[in-house]
This record gives structure tokens, sequence and C-alpha cells, in this order.
């Protein structure tokens, strides 16, 4: 016997399907809710239709707002798909549907990146291929299906390691020197918080950030290892809630916390609803499976991974462990060029404030004036582009273009930015000699980006 | 087996790592001392100390004004138009200072709209007001269109006919007395406004000052400090991006690279353009170092403890823009064409005062956008 099929015997040995149902209705839920959030509070509006310009990503510039009311139509429809894929309904097409639909709204604008919309959009995709529709779900009366309530653990130990990656890169990204020896942004933002409930008072010490720094890098790196662990699973999820209700509580992070609190519960045995429900009813009640009747153990080897299934795992788990380590192709300090930062857990380890003005200055006349991005842009846009320097040269090429369309000549775009990062004296961030709107667009380091300098007085004074 | 062993490896590489995190947080931290500027102590002095007087002071100054108008109107000699003219940018100064303040009750009631919407409408100002038959009642004014009233207008009553003599001409006869009364209406619809405000930072009105002060501490507009922090910010980020962007890169043509144009100037009619830019920075210095007598701690006080280095460059930024201002020797609205290096100079100094709140002030304050609510990570 092999090591392989090994490995294969594990992933393929049978287990409950409850947790993963459960992963599938919490799921299905979160989206709907996330969607129905969207609508409520008038976002699809301001952030989406509203705005004159998007920040596309390179290479998806085809992805677009819809007219009229597209926008509208697009968030209802991803609802529905939430909401059949917390039934079961037409389970992989709802699946499907989402994760186009969630990664479509996600890639109109940078400005909206938000790590945990990333992982949304990862799970989404995964759930494609699982059979998560397997147990309590309304395809099984539509189908007319009798299955077992037991399914093979691979589809468990994917979504596992989908969020052990999730932790370790955000913690992994926490190992740099702003996060450990200066316990900056926490600092900044601690000591704005000491209004907290109870312990707000502590924020105020250096000591707190310090502690805090340490132990979110400890946590995060550490905490999958710790939920895989029957031992010490309980104590973890303790701990999982703790960090989150203080992230949450602190920070305006939205359902970040509680996506994370509840999909965690993957790392349990896979009967955990199971056992839940059995406590709540009581002793006397009869066990409950994932039927809703007694233990049966018929064979779910339909379900099996196939080989190419393993590969397939196996590639893509792996890409994600190398994309949020692509930052380190790039030269100087990841936070100041932001290149590699995105799509790689990089979660709240950095507090950027920066100004940016553009010169568009005619080729043909020379005649130049300047653009303010609140002249044209949202605040939120303004205020993520104005330190961001992709954003920034994706903003120089639509000045160029709309210049181009206005008079005729495509102009020439440059850019003056300065930006403080993690509470130190503002730099400039780009070479504002460099044609911004001639610079394409490319996975090459950007010469334009000029090297952030550390200053004695910002390692020394700052506190 | 192996997971116990796993687990074993595991646990001493965390507590390895805990004991290397406690002796970092030892060393590095604890050398620190724990900041003595409280964040609340900051507002509630800006609140007593500097803003609830700054919209009195305005409201005093309307309130000189609306006299000296009606002095003028009683007897238009040139000391009483000379009067009433100190008296209109004695208040407008009073405004500009208070600019910085501009946020809560005057974002409520629009303040600016009400007392300084840029341009006005002289055609329709003699047309129907001068030239119209109504009474000008408190509810008239408050439904008086922006184009017709605020500064501008009392501005354009008392200088837009150029030499003193033919200003005063008007303000005789029929027509001339109909002109007072709208002069003085206009006096008092700003005093009236002034009063709003004051009253509504004032402790017997709404004390908003204590609404601010008690920011996250029982407030009901600031539910957190930072709220407030935000609020305040934002708004003067705005202040000081207008003082350079729009106030002198307009007139100048330095923002749009055109020739400059000394009518964008607001207060062109008066020559008085350098006092709204001064006075509008002056607000800003307010906003940061707080009353000079104050003992409170205040904004710069909260930045030198987290960066000195930020607080020097700050008051270095200020002094430079000051000293720019006071190089100009002409009026702005003829400075921008006939001294132009000097101009240059001024809107270089006044952008780097807004650089330094958008990049190193809301960067150290960890300021929010606040307009719209929305996730982060």
């Amino acid at each position: 016997m092999t090591d392989y099929d090994g490995v294969m015997r594990w992933l393929n040995r049978s287990v409950s399907g409850a947790s993963l149902a459960a992963f599938r209705i919490i799921f299905g839920l979160i989206g709907l809710a996330s969607a129905i959030r969207f609508a409520a509070n008038g976002w699809i509006q301001e952030l989406f239709i509203a705005p004159p310009m998007h920040f596309s990503y390179p290479g998806f510039e085809w992805v677009k707002v819809w007219p009229g009311i597209g926008m509208y139509v697009h968030f209802a429809v991803m609802g529905l798909a939430a909401a059949c894929i917390a039934l079961g309904l037409f389970y992989r097409l709802a699946a499907a549907a989402y994760f186009l639909l969630f990664t479509y709204a996600e890639l109109i604008d940078q400005t909206y990146y938000l790590n945990h919309y990333y992982f949304m959009s990862l799970a989404a995709f995964v759930m494609i291929f699982l059979p998560a529709d397997w147990v309590w779900s309304l395809d099984n009366w539509r189908k007319r299906r009798e299955q077992s309530p037991e399914m093979p653990f691979w589809p468990l130990a994917l979504l596992r390691a989908q969020l052990g990656l999730v932790y370790f890169f955000a913690g992994a990204a926490k190992i740099k020197s702003d996060w450990l020896f200066r316990a900056e942004p926490l600092q900044t933002w601690l000591q704005a918080r000491t209004d907290f409930p109870l312990i707000g008072e502590l924020f105020s010490w250096p000591a707190a950030a310090f502690a805090m720094s340490w132990a979110g890098m400890l946590f995060d790196l550490t905490i999958a290892f710790w939920l895989l662990n029957r031992r010490t699973r309980l104590p973890a999820y303790g701990a999982v809630i703790l960090f989150h209700l203080i992230t949450g509580g602190l920070f305006n992070i939205g359902l970040f916390p509680w996506i994370m609190t509840v999909l965690v519960l993957v790392f349990f045995e896979p009967d955990w609803p199971l056992r839940v429900w059995n406590f709540i009813r009581g002793p006397r009640a009869a066990a409950v499976t994932a039927h809703g009747q007694a233990a049966a153990s018929p064979s779910a080897s339909a379900l099996a991974l196939p080989h190419w299934g393993f590969i397939a795992a196996a590639v893509f788990l792996s890409a994600q462990a190398l994309i949020p380590l692509r930052h380190h192709l790039y030269p100087g300090n990841l936070l100041w060029t932001e290149e590699g930062f995105n799509f790689a857990w990089h979660v709240m380890i950095m507090e950027k404030s920066g100004q940016a003005d553009f010169v568009v200055r005619n080729p043909v006349t020379g005649r130049q004036r300047w653009v303010s991005p609140e002249e044209v842009l949202t605040p939120m846009q303004a205020r993520v582009m104005s330190s961001s320097p992709p954003m920034i040269h994706r903003f120089a090429h639509w000045l160029a273009e709309r210049e181009k369309q206005a008079a005729g000549v495509r102009p020439r775009v440059f850019a003056q930015v300065r930006v403080s990062l993690n509470g130190r004296v503002s730099q400039p961030l780009v070479d504002s000699s460099v044609d911004l709107a001639a610079q394409p667009f490319s996975l090459a380091p950007s010469r334009w980006i000029l090297p952030m300098h550390e200053r004695p007085d910002d390692r020394l004074a700052h506190r | 087996m192996p997971s116990t062993i796993s687990l074993r490896f595991l646990s001493a590489g965390v507590a390895a790592a805990a004991a290397a995190s406690a002796a970092v947080i030892w060393t590095t931290a604890c050398g620190s001392e724990k900041p003595v500027i409280d964040r609340n102590a900051v507002l509630r002095g800006l609140a007593d100390d500097v803003i609830v007087p700054s919209w009195k002071n305005l409201e005093s100054s309307a309130q000189v004004l609306e006299d000296a108008s009606g002095k003028l109107c009683a007897g238009p000699t040139d000391a009483a138009l000379q009067s009433a003219r100190a008296a209109w940018r004695q208040s407008r100064n009073a405004w500009f200072e208070g600019w910085a303040f501009h946020f809560g009750p005057a974002m409520d009631m629009d303040a600016k709209t009400r007392l300084d919407r840029s341009p006005i409408d002289p055609e329709r100002i003699e047309k129907d007001e001068i030239g119209g038959t109504h009474e000008f009642s408190d509810t008239y004014m408050e439904t008086l269109t922006a184009l017709k009233k605020g500064f501008l207008a009392v501005e354009y009553v008392l200088y837009d006919s150029g030499q003193p003599a033919n200003v005063l001409e008007k303000f005789t006869g029929t027509a001339g007395a109909r002109r007072c009364q709208y002069l003085t209406a206009l006096a008092k619809f700003n005093r009236t406004t002034a009063a709003s405000i004051a009253a509504k930072w004032a402790p017997g009105g709404g004390n908003f000052a204590n609404e601010l002060a008690a920011a996250g501490n029982g407030s009901a507009r600031y539910k957190l400090i930072q709220n407030a922090y935000d609020d305040l910010m934002n708004h003067n980020i705005m202040v000081a991006q207008k003082l350079s962007n729009t106030m002198l890169g307009r007139p100048s043509g330095l923002r749009d690279g055109v020739e400059p144009n000394p009518k964008l100037v607001d207060v062109w009619r008066s020559g008085t353009g350098l006092d709204d830019l001064r006075y509008g920075l002056k607000g800003l210095q307010l906003l940061y170092g707080g009353a000079p007598s104050s003992g409170a701690p205040s904004l710069r006080d909260l930045i030198a403890e987290r960066n000195p280095e930020v607080d020097k460059l700050v008051t270095q930024d200020f002094a430079a823009a000051f000293r720019a201002m006071d190089d100009l020797k002409t009026p702005l609205h003829d400075a921008v064409t006939e001294d132009k290096e000097k101009v240059k100079t001024l809107y270089a100094a006044l952008k780097a005062v807004y650089t330094r709140f958008q990049a190193d002030l809301a960067s150290l304050l960890g300021i929010t956008v606040s307009v719209l609510e929305k996730d982060n990570d």
C-alpha cells in the first residue's frame, strides 16, 4: 500500500454528512444576508451605480456595472442563488451561479476589495464541486433520492484546508516589523477606541497593542492546528469566538467575524450538528442522524474522491498557498507598494492615508491642469486610491482616456502623491516625473513607485 | 500517537513564541509611556475653549454689522460706510475662522448655503429685492434664495458701486431707503443664523459642545470617540482642500492650467480675498493648536505625543503658509494676475497644509471616510 492509497482511503472514509450540510446552510444564509444587506444599505447604488468610473482589475476590464437596473437584478439573483444553496435546491447550479455573480461583483472595483469577499468567492467555488446537497436538502426530495446520511470525508478536508490557509496566511502576513515591533496599526486603532466597553481603558497602554499584535499573529498562525486536534478543539473554538467578538466589536468589519465564527465549525466532528441537536433535545429523545432516523450506513462510494479530483484539489490548494507569497517577487515594502497585496490574506495590517493630485498635460499644446480625485471619484474611491499604487496607475489611465475622448489627444498624466503608512511621516509614493498613463499594466514590478524610507524619528518617537 | 507528538510539538512551539512575545512586549512596549492625552479632554477643550467662543464671536460680530448697517441707513456718511464695511469684514473673518467648526449644527442648518453661497446674483438682487416692494420679514428672508443673501450679498450692497461716494449715493432717496431695508435685513439674517448655531452649541441650548466632548461616553451624536474625530477631521480636510484648490487654485488658474480669473475670488468687490484665506487657515490652526489660553490638551498635543516629527512639520507648514500670505502685498484678485510667483508660493504652501491634514494627521488619528459606512478588513 502506498502513501497515496492511504491518503485516498483517509479522504474517502465514511463520515456523517451533517457537518457539510450545516456548512452549506450557514454559507447560503450568509450569502443571502449579505445580498439583502447590500440592497438595504443602498450600497448597490452608492458603490456600483453612482461612481463615474471603476477601478477594474488588470485583465478584468470587461467586468462592468450592468446598465439600468442590472445591478439590482444581479444582487437579487445572487440572493436567490444563496437561498437555493441554503435550501439545497438545484444546489450545484445555485453554487455555480452564486460564485459567478459574487465574484463578478467583487471584480468590478478594486476599491471594495475585502479579504472576506475573496474568501466567499473561493468557498463558493469550492462548493460547486462538493456534494453538499447530499444531506438535508430539497434536492433529495426533488430527485426522490434515497441516499446515505454518510459521505466521504474529503469535502470537509477541503473546506478545513481552505479555512486553515486563510488563518495561516493571515498570521504569516503579521510577521512584519510594523506589526510586531511597532504594534502598528493596532496602536493607532486601539488608542482611538478607549471607549470600548470594560477593557477600553487598557487600550491606551502601548503594551496592550503589543500584546494584541503578538497574540493575533500567534492566533492566526496556529488556530487551524488547535481546531484540528480533538483535545484542543473546544478551547480553541472559545478562542475563535473571543477573537472575533473583540475584533468585530473594535473594528468596522461587517459580517467577517460572524462568517468565520460559524464556518470554522467545520473543524468539529462531522456529526456535530446531530450532537448539538440531540443535546438540545435531551437524553431521553431518540438519537437523530442526518436522516432524522436511526443510523444507517450504506456506502457513499458514489461520492468518493476520484484521482483527478485529488489532483485538482491539490493544484487548487497549492495555488492558494502560493498566491499569498507572490509579493516576495516584488521589491520594497509590501505595505507601501501594495504589489501582491490583495488576494493574500493581508488582513487589517496597515493604516495608510494619502493625498493624491494628478497633472493632465496635453502633449501638443503643453497646457496642463490639475485633477483632484475628489472631483471625479466617490469619497471612498478617492480615499482608497490615494494611497494605492495599482489604483493610482488605473486612475491615470482612466484620466488619459477621458481626456482623449474630450480633446482628441491622449495626454500625459503625472501624479503627486504623499502617503503616510502606519503613523510615519508622509513621503512621496510615486515618481511625479513619470507619465503614468504611458505605463502598461503588467505583473512586473512598477519602477515608478518610489521606495519608502525609514526615518529614525518614525521608529523612535512613535508610540 | 502522531497527533499527540504533533500537538506537543505545536504546544512547545507556541509556548516558545509566547515567551518570546512576552519578552518583546516587556522590553519594547513597557519602555513606552502610557499616552497622557485623553481624547475626550481634547474634544472638551476644543468645544468649550475654541468652538463655542468662535460661534459667539460670529454672533457678536454679526450684531456689530447689523448695528453698523442701521447707522449707515440712518446717516449715509463716508464714516458710516467705512464702519459698516469694517464690520462686514470683521464678521466675515469670524465666519472664516469658524469654518473649521462648520460640522454638527452648522452642517445640519446648512450654514454655508445660508450665509456664504457663491456666486450671488446681482441682477436679481437689483431687480427683485431692491427693485421690489415686499417686506423683508424674517419669514421672507428665511425663504429667500441663497443667491440673494449672505455675506456676499452684503458685500455687493456695500462695495459694488465702487468709490464710497457712489455707494453712498445709492443709499439716498426712496431707492436708497429700500436698499437700506435690504441691507439691514441681510445683516439681521446673518446675525440670527449665527445666534441660532451658537445656541445649539451652548449649554443652555442644544449643548452640542457636550455632545462632542462626550463622544463615546454617552453622546447621542457620536457613539464612539472615533466618530467625533472622523467628523472633525473629514470636515477639516475638506476645508484645507478648499483653501488651496478652490479658493486660490481656481482664481489663479493654477488648478486648471488657464489664465487667472480675478472674479473667481469670492470677495473681489471688496478686494479682501486674502483675508478669507488667512482666517480660514487661522481656523485650522485653532483646531490644531487649541485656544492659546486654554489649559486643555489640544489636537496638537495628541499628535505630538504620537509622532513629534509630524507635529513639527504641521507647525512649519502653517508658518510657511502665513509667511506666504504676508508676502502678498496686493489684494488677492490683483495678485493672481500681477504677482503670479508669490501666488504660486502661497498655493504650494496651502497645498502642503492640506496634504499634511489628509495624509499625516488622518493616518495618525486612524480617520475613516465617514460619508459611507462600509465594511473593512
